[in-house]
């Protein structure tokens, strides 16, 4: 403002100017710390890394701030005018401060964007690669029972064709195979030899399936005591169940029980029918070890 | 008559530098001053640069009591409204920039740790994942 008039002064005046801003001007302590405090703010600002690119029209504010402040210094403008000057230069650094502050959160948003997106594809790929681990799992899982399947069917199938080679029969037992009488002497409980080729099979057969249980049942005709005839029918079950045995069939796999006359399989009124009711049944377990509740 | 029209402008001139009163009212100074003020509060900087804020109201209203009588401090108190309010702007700016970083950062490492979790837990449940081919 005082520079505009002084500009457009006419000669006759400019002495009497000069002398009455020689009155107003002095240098005083006030306006010297107000510029200090600009100056360091500037320095501040000019010695941030990027100062120039990140807040270049901020820094450029300030510094021409700063400029005229001092010139007014120089020129011993009063001192509120100087700490008013200077307190703008201060000022306009503060905001070069604060926009390299926005500008570095801006650049450094880039790469967090970047980060985050980053992210945000690996769990995508670790979700994909997990649901395709699942799949694989549960088709190997499910292949593998449907061999286990296929496995304890063709055993179950090979199980029954060789008891059938041996002339067992499925009843609602369970397969049974039946020992005729003449494996036995009469009212005898020793096994002939002939029982010897029977008991070779059966025992490799248990030995082929080793979760294959048996019991094995005595059975007589009524002829003769209660007492007598269970006593037989057990000594014969247990013949049976010993020569199983000797052969290698582990005792826990074997049953071995007496029934005596309790479960005739013919009449008794006739010889023939006598002599069928004379057995020894081995009823067989299924693959897992249990017997049909017959 | 030029000069002596020019000697009454140097006359006024010198009674206005000694008296520093008398200046037209910064009508322009003062407008530029509410809006940069009125700008800030809108921006949010009753939140995130509130001291600067409360600076430049204050120089403002103090521009606006000392428009006519003395508008040479009025000047000075736009001005330094104005440079407070942009100062309020800018930090407030700066402070916007700064959250919505740390937010970003924040969704990050919360989706960092929930697939660390995840993962650990699928390693746990089967420690040997099966071979690509079967």
């Amino acid at each position: 403002m005082v520079m505009h008039f002084k500009s457009s002064l006419g000669t006759a005046g400019g002495c009497a100017l000069a002398l009455f801003l020689g009155a107003c001007a002095t240098t005083s302590p006030e306006s010297e710390s107000a510029l200090d405090q600009a100056r360091a703010a500037v320095e501040r600002l000019q010695a941030q890394p990027l100062a120039a690119q990140r807040a270049g029209k901020a820094l450029q504010d300030a510094r021409d701030a700063l400029g005229t402040a001092e010139a007014a210094e120089r020129a011993h403008k009063p001192p509120e005018e100087v700490v008013h000057l200077a307190y703008l230069a201060r000022r306009d650094a503060d905001i070069g401060e604060a926009v390299i502050a926005e500008q570095t959160a801006r650049d450094d948003m880039a790469q967090a964007q970047a980060q985050r997106e980053r992210v945000l594809l690996e769990a995508r790929d670790r979700e994909a690669a997990l649901a395709r681990q699942q799949a694989l799992l549960s088709q190997q899982q499910a292949q593998q029972s449907q061999r286990q399947a296929q496995t304890a069917e063709q055993e179950a199938s090979d199980a029954r064709q060789q008891l059938e080679a041996m002339q067992a029969r499925q009843t609602e037992r369970g397969m049974i195979l039946t020992l005729g009488n003449v494996l036995f002497d009469t009212n005898g409980d020793t096994l002939k030899p002939g029982a010897d080729e029977l008991v070779s099979r059966l025992s490799q057969f248990l030995q082929n399936h080793p979760d294959i249980k048996v019991r094995i049942e005595g059975h007589t005709d009524s002829t003769g005591s209660d007492s007598y005839n269970e006593a037989l029918s057990q000594r014969r079950a247990d013949a049976v169940a010993s020569a199983l045995e000797n052969r290698g069939v582990p005792v826990a796999r074997i049953q071995a029980v007496g029934r005596g006359k309790s479960a005739p399989v013919a009449g008794n009124d006739t010889s023939a029918g006598r002599q069928q009711n004379r057995r020894v049944e081995i009823i067989f377990s299924d693959a897992q070890g249990q017997f049909a509740s017959g | 008559m030029t000069l002596f029209r020019a000697s009454i402008a140097t006359l006024g001139a010198l009674f206005a530098a000694a008296g520093c009163a008398s200046a037209p009212k910064p009508t322009a100074e003062l407008s530029q001053a509410h809006s940069l003020v009125d700008q800030a509060e809108q921006s949010g900087a009753p939140q995130y640069a509130s001291a600067d804020l409360a600076m430049a109201r204050s120089k403002l209203q103090q521009a606006d009591l000392e428009a006519q009588k003395h508008p040479d401090l009025s000047l000075r108190s736009a001005q330094e409204a104005s440079v407070d309010a942009r100062v309020a702007l800018a930090r407030t700016n700066a402070a916007k920039a700064q959250v919505a970083l740390r937010d970003v950062n924040a969704a990050t490492q919360t989706l960092r740790n929930e697939t660390d979790r995840q993962s650990m837990q699928s390693e746990m449940a089967s420690p040997n994942p099966p071979a690509t081919t079967p």
